[in-house]
């Protein structure tokens, strides 16, 4: 509780403005793009929630993880079977794939967890793949290769979610409130755990850190804005299959935020619009639209090896920080 | 400075990467051949290109999209389509156009996964120009694709074949059309042909679980079970699998007369070539791609005595469908394939809905699409009167000599409830 | 039945130890797993293919020929992928190593297009082993895996470029206050493992069919040989593949045909929880 309040106090006037702004500018959007863009920037936001788990487990906690496309998909799933299956309503099926698959990280965690770095990585491959296993062919749950489809729009008090505008405002306000949850916990105790953890996890453990733990409930919360964004993708596509829910499609993420930068939120929100837009950017060069955008990857890393936000703060640092001070000096 | 050599190499990569080998000619090639498309295209856009001489093609062009994998793991499809695309819209224009305009296909890569499909088919529908939309060549886009097709009310064709999506555009969705046969007719007609005149008794099935694969090997085993046949053994396979043997080991100890296969192109040919040499002669019945040109060419020998239920051979008995697949060789040197004569037919079917809804509104369009009842395409008749399953037959065919020898045409009618 | 099971399941478990071996070279060297080892594989495939198919050499001389072309390649990729980044954090060589991936793949469609290919085996014909049938090319293959094995052991551990290339793996800095050049000894590893992966393309094209796309799945195979045969090993990561090959072929007959590769990567999860290290690897200590 305590660590709440210590959490919420550290939501200053700038942050609440900056969101503020960001409301504004982007309850305006719907209105002045067309209907094709509002379907990229949906996906954008989806892949930013994704963006942002790998953010959490990554930036905050030092464990790099490539299952998160899978566990995207749980989120999906689970919603699909929900509302399909038991014609659970939309809000409750969101917070069932939400915790769902948030469970589920966590007791993966907690095995995948007793190995270090590298090999939590490679566990956590094997974990995409055998995901990918599943949802291509347990036809039961998942519908086989073929998927599901028909999966009705988000419903609340009679109100249908039912054209591009009316989804984008329900993602753009689940990740406006994520957003907000990620500011409370990268300054809370939790937070900070995670922080040390990453900087030096024997030396977190020394100051009396459980690490196994604290990693396991990372990865949990991981799991959660995974499931999360799952449930969001279920909404606006109604369709699924295994074809979206690939190990390439994690090693998007991954590529993502390292464009962006690890060391902020901001990052992520940097790599997921420059790869999101990228992507349609590149359209016209059709035969050759893959190409130059593998080779745009590779020199955008080249140039900013820290991502956009690492490099933008290193030029800060250099440049206009000393400026700033040298008046005080004199 | 560094950071300039570094960039200065991975340009340099870059541009060896395109430009090395001997591809380089025919990187070239297919660079200057781009080139002459687009210039072609350009023409078309300016509005009054020269005809050949028979009629005037005049105004704007009417825009049809299509969205197909250009890049990517299915690449392949792109390729055929493209290619497809330039040989129709020449036709089509030289011949006077549609409604004296000429026409003009826009192509949006798919990148072959469902978020592409949708972004690609969503940039098209938004362009008010563009009177239809046709699907990628698999049933998974075209599910992915459906609720779009509803949002934007405009007639899209779908390429894939699954039973599941005929009864998706007979249902519930008016604005989709499964321009091609459905998976049912082949595979029955092709099992009656092995029980009936190959007299073969005891089956084994080999499939990929990938959609239409998993598909067709579900409607095999619904076809034996008419004849009351069950499959000795049933094992599936996942998509890249390279080393087969603990499959047809299976196969084999069940001890089957035949094998019944369900895969794409590159697996479809090394489960053909494996299978031969593990010394096993039983006959193979394959799906639509064990008698494709790509398979053939890559298997070789081995493909001798496959029987398959195909919709498309590139030596087709059908008129329309030969000389086009006479064009495509000419033209790109190599055999024709599938997707390419599909692209085609959806394109000229799509240009005689036009032509009969007399305008490019998209809901008359769509409206006219329901008034064809038998359209001569390249592959097949097609019979738009219900949305689903338009096409009406195939080819029954076998390998042989590394040629498709074709055994008998299948037909059918079309069920309207 | 089991017996040809065995023999397939080493003769696949081979070859992902052979791409596997190529990616524990450099990642011995430079601490960095290769992401683009599979692209290697398939441009390989697609030079011997080239000199094969298209200019009609012999398939040994194509071999030869493509092994050294990859060889060029794999210094180009080490010189503007990796060493531009060499001093950055490891995970920004390898999303510039996916960056590479994807621009290797589409290259190569845009040069050979996306039609799959095939070319000349090394031997022709099947071989009957008892009940069993094989293919000489996965014979061909084995020997010339072994032969390659043995060759670049002799190197590592016998020639004097060798023992700077294990120097320069162990400590970059140390190596170049003794005077070994560090970019020049790197860029030879980085040669060696495209030139073992490339042949392996080559040897695999008449058997798998060569595309664009072949390097992923023999890649993910390879990256699980590598795990379980212990990190970093180069026996465990050849034992690793012969674990993966036989896994694969045995559990594809007898627990499920659906969940090949699934099973792979259940046994690697396994394997990791019961021996972190792999079969093969070192136990390092923590350092804080």
């Amino acid at each position: 509780m305590t660590a709440l309040v210590e959490g919420l106090k550290s939501i200053k006037k700038p942050f609440l403005i900056t969101i503020l702004i960001v409301l504004i500018l982007g309850s305006g959007l719907p209105f002045v793009t067309s209907s094709y863009m509002l379907r990229v920037l949906n996906i954008a936001m989806i892949a930013y929630l994704c963006v942002l788990s790998v953010y959490v487990l990554l930036g905050m906690c030092g464990q790099n993880s490539f299952a998160q496309a899978g566990l995207w998909g749980v989120g999906a799933y689970l919603t699909a079977n929900m509302t399909l299956k038991l014609g659970v309503s939309s809000v409750p099926a969101m917070i069932v794939a939400i915790a769902g698959t948030a469970l589920l990280a966590f007791i993966l965690g907690f095995a995948f967890f007793r190995l270090r770095q590298y090999y939590f990585t490679f566990a956590t491959i094997g974990l995409m793949t055998i995901l990918n296993g599943l949802f291509m062919n347990w036809t039961p749950v998942t519908g086989g290769a073929l998927g599901i489809s028909d999966i009705p729009p988000f419903q609340l008090f009679g109100f249908t979610a039912d054209n591009e505008t009316a989804k984008f405002f329900i993602i753009f306000l689940v990740c406006l409130i994520v957003n907000v949850i990620i500011k409370v916990l990268f300054h809370s105790p939790l937070g900070r755990s995670f922080m040390a953890i990453r900087d030096n996890e024997l030396a977190a453990d020394c100051l009396g850190v459980n690490s196994l733990l604290t990693k396991s409930i990372a990865f949990a919360i991981s799991g959660a804005l995974c499931g999360a964004a799952g449930a969001l993708y279920a909404f606006l596509s109604g369709y699924l299959s295994y074809q979206t829910f690939t190990y390439q499609q994690s090693t998007m993420y991954l590529i993502m935020i390292m464009l962006g930068g690890t060391i902020s939120p901001a990052g992520a929100i940097i790599g997921t619009l420059i790869i999101s837009l990228l992507q349609e950017w590149v359209r016209p060069l059709q035969n050759y639209m893959q190409f130059i955008y593998g080779i745009g990857i590779m020199i955008l890393m080249i140039i900013q090896p820290e991502g956009i936000l690492g490099g933008g703060k290193a030029l800060y640092e250099k440049y206009i920080k000393p400026r700033k001070r040298s008046p005080k000096a004199e | 400075m560094k950071k300039a050599v570094a960039l200065l190499l991975a340009v340099f990569l870059a541009v060896g990467l395109v430009g090395c080998g001997s591809g380089k000619e025919e990187a070239k090639e297919t660079a200057a051949k781009t080139e002459a498309a687009k210039e072609t295209q350009a023409k078309e856009t300016e509005g009054d290109k020269e005809a050949d001489g028979e009629s005037e093609v005049s105004g704007d062009p009417i825009k049809i999209g299509l969205t197909t994998v250009l890049t990517g793991d299915r690449a392949l499809e792109g390729q055929y389509a493209s290619n497809a695309v330039k040989i129709i819209e020449e036709e089509i224009n030289s011949a006077g156009g549609v409604l004296g305009r000429p026409i003009e296909v826009v192509i949006e890569d798919a990148l072959g996964t469902d978020v592409g499909a949708v972004n690609a088919y969503r940039k098209l529908a938004a362009d008010d120009d563009i009177v239809a939309i046709i699907g990628p060549d698999s049933s998974n886009d075209g599910m992915a694709q459906a609720p779009s097709a509803l949002e934007f009310s405009i007639l899209t064709t779908a390429q894939g074949s699954s039973p599941t999506l005929r009864d998706m555009c007979n249902n519930d969705n008016k604005w989709l059309f499964q321009l091609r046969a459905c998976d049912e007719t082949l595979c029955k007609a092709l099992i009656k042909y092995a029980v009936e005149d190959l007299g073969l008794k005891s089956f084994a099935i080999l499939h990929d679980t990938e959609t239409s694969s998993s598909d067709q090997a579900r409607l095999f085993t619904e076809a034996l079970a008419d004849y009351g046949i069950e499959p000795m053994v049933t094992v599936p396979f996942t998509t890249g699998t390279k080393d087969f043997s603990s499959q047809i080991a299976q196969v084999q100890n069940s001890g089957a007369e035949a094998i019944i296969g369900a895969a794409f192109q590159t697996e479809a040919a090394i489960l053909v070539t494996q299978i031969r040499s593990m010394g096993i002669e039983a006959p193979i019945l394959g799906s639509n791609a064990f008698a494709d040109p790509v398979t053939i060419q890559l298997a070789g020998d081995a493909t001798d005595d496959v029987y398959c239920a195909s919709a498309w051979v590139p030596n087709t008995p059908n008129e329309k469908g030969n000389a086009f697949a006479k064009k495509y060789q000419e033209l790109y040197g190599e055999e024709c394939g599938k997707a390419a004569a599909q692209i085609y037919d959806h394109i000229s079917i799509i240009c005689e809905a036009i032509e009969r809804a007399g305008t490019t509104d998209r809901a008359a369009v769509r409206d006219a699409m329901n008034t064809i009842d038998s359209y001569p395409g390249a592959i097949t008749t097609y019979d738009c009167r219900t949305n689903g399953d338009c096409g009406r037959g195939g080819l029954l065919v076998r390998v042989k000599d590394q040629k498709a020898e074709i055994i008998a045409e299948i037909t059918s009618e079309k069920v309207i409830e | 039945m089991n017996l040809q099971l065995l023999i397939s399941g080493m003769s696949m478990g081979i070859v992902y130890g052979l791409i596997a071996m190529g990616m524990v070279l450099i990642f011995r060297s430079v601490g960095i797993m290769n992401f683009a080892q599979g692209e290697f594989l398939m441009f390989g495939g697609y030079f011997c293919y080239t000199f094969n198919q298209i200019l009609h050499l012999p398939i040994v001389v194509s071999l030869l020929l493509a092994s050294l072309s990859m060889g060029v390649v794999g210094v180009l990729f080490m010189r503007s992928s990796y060493w531009p980044l060499r001093n950055a954090q490891a995970k920004a060589i390898i999303v510039s190593a996916m960056g590479a991936s994807i621009a290797f793949k589409e290259g190569a469609r845009l040069i050979w297009g996306s039609i799959p290919v095939s070319m000349d085996r090394v031997v022709e014909g099947t071989v009957k082993i008892g009940t069993a049938s094989v293919q000489w090319q996965h014979i061909a293959i084995i020997v010339v895996s072994a032969v390659i094995m043995i060759l670049v052991y002799i190197l590592l551990e016998k020639t004097f470029i060798g023992n700077m290339m294990q120097a320069t793996a162990q400590d970059q800095y140390m190596a170049s206050l003794t005077g070994i050049p560090v970019i020049f000894s790197i860029g030879l590893t980085f040669a060696l493992s495209a030139m073992i992966t490339g042949v392996g393309g080559g040897l695999l094209a008449p058997i798998f069919f060569l595309n664009n796309v072949m390097g992923g799945t023999a890649g993910a195979k390879a990256f699980a040989a590598i795990v379980i045969g212990g990190f970093g090993s180069v026996p465990g990561a050849i034992i690793g593949g012969l674990i993966v090959g036989l896994v694969e072929a045995f559990g594809g007959a007898y627990i499920s045909s659906t969940y090949q590769l699934v099973l792979i990567y259940v046994v690697l999860i396994a394997i990791l929880m019961i021996r972190p290290q792999g079969i093969f690897g070192e136990k390092i200590q923590e350092k804080a």
